[in-house]
């Protein structure tokens, strides 16, 4: 009898132990898919931003290439037409229709290829980018947009580094008009011999960041995989009617050179 | 009665009592799932005072047991209809089970073991079907994704197939064991002490289901 009571006994224990073992096993190999899904969704984010910048400087170089400089001819033309239509009132009005309509295609033109690739972003670097952006907003509409560059040792940064960033800050911008109708927009660029500091703030509606709705959510999780693209660490602060903070730190890589003297 | 054999016996009863206590504080309120096994726990503590009070005044308290493997075979699988999958083939058909099985325990204590002996066949057949439901939790928790607190449920499982696998032998010859006068006490300790491992291995499952909660509040 004792014998049976001891052979049940060491059978439930086994089960149980072979019962914690598989589930052990199981949720391991669990872990790895998961894993392995979240990398392989990770990769198809970065490649999907990836091909969308090539694409945007493909756009703006063939914009700015092709068709403006083909815009530029036909406005060369229309001066030499304007000249020879004198004679015709009709011709001279037509002539000068036309180059309001070349000149608002030309402005055009050169404001979509701007906007997919700020030649200043590319020959001046994120800094004057950053500025010449508010001076763009600040121009056009009512908000009224701070910036602050606080440079203590000039470092260079990786050009996707910097487009990265300068996504950021036009995302941000844009949120921060569209959804949080902030008058007011604070940015401070910080760099010291270490890191980067990028440090974002305005005074709209805010928003629980727990209870982001799609459209917003979309937006920050565009925002947080570049974050996790170039490696940048973010902190993130907002509540609903108490604005919205976005604090970046971008760790210089190892190998990156300071130009600092 | 030797004095480490009481010791055991009085341990599990004060286990079981703190159980109750706990368990109506933590998972009565937090768990609504847990409900039918705090309501076993504490039909236990019932059922153990009478007979031990039943037993001072040396009464038979067999009856006791019949009424208790009555109750304790509804409230246990009214607790695994709860812990089991949605759609498992068992769940479907627990309620014809439960429904069956009462039916056999009432008609066992009628016509077959009258409530003034062992009632073996019922307790026997009960307990095989604790350890079936034990045995199917595992292999369904084994296919499906881990809940929060789902080492708590595992915990709970492991204290009833380990205590109803250690004790199916005693109960199968129970009423054996009547007629081996002082020898059976051996197998009633025994008892006691895997009925002491199961209140332990509850008292963990609330002390899992505690820090699980703190963690995710």
């Amino acid at each position: 009898m004792t014998i049976g009571i001891l052979i049940m006994l060491s059978l439930a224990l086994a089960f149980i132990v072979f019962f914690n073992r598989s589930q052990r096993k199981i949720l391991a190999e669990q872990m790895r898919v998961q894993q392995l899904k979240l990398e392989h969704q990770e990769n198809l984010l970065y490649n999907n931003i990836k091909t969308q910048e090539e694409e945007r400087k493909r756009i703006a170089k063939d914009l700015h290439d092709e068709v403006g400089s083909k815009l530029n001819v036909i406005h060369l033309n229309l001066h030499r037409l304007k000249k020879n239509a004198a004679a015709s009132p009709v011709l001279e009005e037509t002539v000068s229709d036309i180059f309001g309509v070349i000149n608002d295609t030309i402005d055009t033109t050169r404001r979509i290829s701007h906007d997919l690739l700020p030649p200043t972003l590319e020959n001046f670097g994120l800094a004057d980018a950053i500025k010449e952006l508010c001076d763009s907003y600040q121009r056009t509409s009512a908000l009224n947009l701070q910036f602050d560059h606080v440079q203590s040792e000039d470092r260079p940064i990786e050009k996707m580094v910097e487009l990265n960033l300068f996504r950021i800050i036009q995302e941000l911008i844009s949120n921060s008009i569209k959804h949080g109708q902030a008058s007011q927009i604070n940015i401070r660029l910080l760099a010291n011999n270490k890191e980067l500091r990028l440090e974002y703030q305005d005074n709209g509606q805010g928003f629980d960041p727990n209870q982001m709705n799609k459209k917003t959510g979309l937006g920050m999780q565009n925002i947080e995989s570049r974050l996790q693209m170039i490696q940048a660490q973010h902190s993130l602060d907002s509540q609903p009617g108490a604005g919205f903070s976005l604090s970046i730190k971008y760790p210089y890589p190892n190998d990156s050179p300071s130009l600092s003297r | 009665m030797k004095s480490w054999q009481l010791l055991i016996t009085n341990s599990s009863e004060i286990m079981l009592l703190i159980n109750i206590v706990l368990s109506m504080i933590y998972f009565w309120k937090n768990w609504p799932i847990l409900r039918y096994f705090c309501g076993l726990l504490f039909f236990s503590l019932i059922i153990q005072a009478i007979a031990k009070v039943m037993w001072l005044q040396k009464m038979n308290n067999l009856s006791l047991l019949h009424l208790y493997t009555l109750g304790e075979f509804v409230l246990m699988s009214l607790f695994y209809t709860q812990i089991f999958d949605k759609n498992s083939i068992w769940k479907k058909y627990l309620g014809w089970l439960i429904g069956s099985v009462v039916v056999l325990i009432i008609a066992n204590s009628i016509y077959l073991q009258p409530i003034t002996v062992f009632n073996t066949y019922s307790k026997t057949l009960t307990q095989v079907i604790y350890i079936a439901y034990a045995v199917v939790y595992f292999w369904q928790a084994t296919n499906n994704q881990p809940s929060p607190y789902h080492s708590v449920l595992k915990t709970i499982n492991s204290a009833i197939l380990l205590y109803y696998t250690g004790s199916l032998f005693i109960f199968m010859f129970g009423n054996v064991f009547f007629k081996l006068d002082d020898f059976h006490k051996i197998f009633w300790v025994a008892n006691a002490l895997l009925y002491l491992i199961f209140q332990l291995l509850v008292f963990t499952a609330i002390w899992q289901f505690r820090q699980t909660k703190s963690t995710y509040s």
